[in-house]
């Protein structure tokens, strides 16, 4: 749902931060909902690309109940933040106490998948070395 | 110039060192540069298997010594442009294989690619050992580096001794040089221009006296050279695998017995010692974040190389790559490894270019 690699979501060392915060937002029933319906999803549509969109769409993001939260995740991922979830979740799950909009740490900020998508580091963190902006950026392309 | 051997019998003619021939001279300070990078990636490894924000003055030392062995091969690469030899950095001979013992060592241990704990700081110790009182110089088949580089230093007094030698040697030209006005920052102190033997005899004593100490000292009397003084990297790694800091009264025989030093040894990525790339031929997603740690590693080596051979404006070129190495290391220690046993990927240092 990133676009990113499971290595590359390993390699911010976040996942186990995340896995912990997501369940202490909207509780343990949705979350186990949200983890079984994508592995499900994950097993029906290994290896088919458009099937497991397919099902990833229809069972989850089209989902009322979990299309927000798995909307939240794919941020959380990219930014580092939990967004409030829309009113009308609300409406009908609830307001959970943990609920609200927040960075979750430093390190999420710095490990926020936007910066790799962008080709740039996050302000402040990270940083590419002095002068490093006179230069083209640092890639590792394949030559082959 | 007063040598060790001019003290033996007048009647004698004194015995010429090991290295008594230039081009000896030259393929010793080569092998001096591979030894200086060789410490490099065991110790990044150390460094970076400790989380952002844990183990906060252990990974400061650490990190401060790695900053000095990267000054080290500047000053290595400065004393072989001084004699007219070109370094070789970008070589897939030039980087070990790790497990791997220090080039032209006496073997006595292996130096691996480990994550933060303490086998890596005993070896790190063993690396960095100060030589004993009275130790002879090594050529090869060293014991300390102090011995190897005390044999280079002979080879530099003794050709500098012979008729018209320091003249003769030191013919490289002064544009190759690397100083510390333009080209180099970062701390682990400034290098130097090296265009005689009085400012060789300075780098290779700033090499030494950083790695083992100063005069048989904890420090490494870098007072001298308009810089604070600071532990020697021998004991900055004591002081970790002490827990506890060196006080202005303790001896270099003896421990630390200052404030105590909080190290949290589980605090780490447990990485899975000396990685190999092949070892992640059906893992896709990692054999290629690790394709890219080392072919940024090898773009650094090409860096430094064009750097030490005639631009040395490359230097500044080679930052970005070093930061970048740094993260994608980081990226590494955190994933899995997927043995099962709990240990994680970790960079694996191999040439790719």
């Amino acid at each position: 749902m990133t676009g990113f690699s499971e290595a590359e979501l390993h390699g911010t060392a976040m996942a186990k931060t995340y896995f912990a915060l997501i369940p202490s937002i909207v509780g343990e029933a949705l979350f186990g909902r949200l983890l079984a319906i994508w592995h499900d999803s994950w097993i029906r549509g290994k290896g088919d690309e458009p099937l497991l969109e397919q099902l990833v769409t229809d069972q989850i993001l089209d989902d009322p109940d979990l299309g927000p939260i798995a909307r939240n995740v794919a941020s959380l991922w990219y930014l580092g933040m939990w967004f409030q979830l829309p009113a009308e979740w609300r409406n009908v799950h609830g307001a959970w106490a943990n609920d609200v909009t927040f960075v979750v740490s430093p390190q999420s900020y710095t490990e926020g998948l936007v910066w790799k998508a962008i080709h740039t580091h996050p302000p402040a963190a990270k940083q590419p070395g002095y002068g490093s902006w006179a230069l083209p950026p640092v890639t590792t392309e394949d030559a082959s | 110039m007063k040598t060790t051997s001019s003290r033996t019998s007048s009647l004698t003619p004194p015995l010429p060192p090991p290295i008594n021939t230039p081009d000896s001279l030259k393929e010793h300070l080569q092998t001096a540069l591979m030894i200086e990078h060789s410490t490099i990636p065991p110790y990044l490894c150390a460094l970076y298997s400790i989380p952002n924000g844990e183990n906060v003055t252990a990974s400061t030392l650490i990190r401060s010594v790695v900053m000095e062995e990267m000054l080290h091969m500047v000053l290595v690469a400065n004393l072989l442009n001084a004699i007219n030899c070109p370094p070789k950095v970008k070589d897939p001979k030039f980087i070990p294989t790790y497990p791997a013992y220090l080039p032209h060592s006496d073997k006595k241990f292996v130096v691996q690619l480990l994550p933060f704990g303490t086998d890596a700081i005993e070896t790190f110790l063993k690396i960095e050992m100060p030589a004993p009182l009275g130790a002879p110089p090594q050529s090869g088949d060293f014991r300390t580096i102090a011995q190897f580089y005390a044999a280079i230093r002979q080879g530099f007094e003794y050709l500098c001794a012979q008729p018209g030698g320091e003249k003769k040697l030191f013919v490289g030209s002064a544009s190759k040089q690397i100083d510390g006005s333009s080209w180099y920052y970062g701390g682990g102190g400034a290098p130097f221009a090296v265009d005689s033997l009085k400012t060789a005899l300075e780098a290779i004593a700033e090499i030494t006296e950083q790695g083992e100490g100063y005069d048989h000292t904890l420090y490494d009397g870098d007072n001298r050279f308009g810089q604070v003084d600071e532990l020697a990297h021998f004991f900055r790694f004591n002081e970790i695998r002490a827990g506890r800091r060196y006080q202005a009264t303790d001896t270099p025989n003896g421990y630390p017995t200052g404030a105590a030093l909080v190290v949290d040894w589980s605090a780490r990525f447990p990485m899975a010692p000396n990685p190999k790339v092949s070892e992640y031929a059906d893992r896709p997603e990692i054999h290629q974040l690790m394709m890219e740690f080392n072919r940024t590693y090898t773009k650094l080596l090409g860096s430094l190389d064009t750097a030490f051979n005639g631009t040395p404006s490359e230097l500044l070129k080679a930052v970005p790559l070093m930061y970048d190495l740094k993260y994608r290391a980081q990226t590494l220690m955190a994933i899995p490894s997927g043995r099962g046993d709990g240990t994680t990927v970790g960079p694996s240092f191999e040439y790719a270019p």
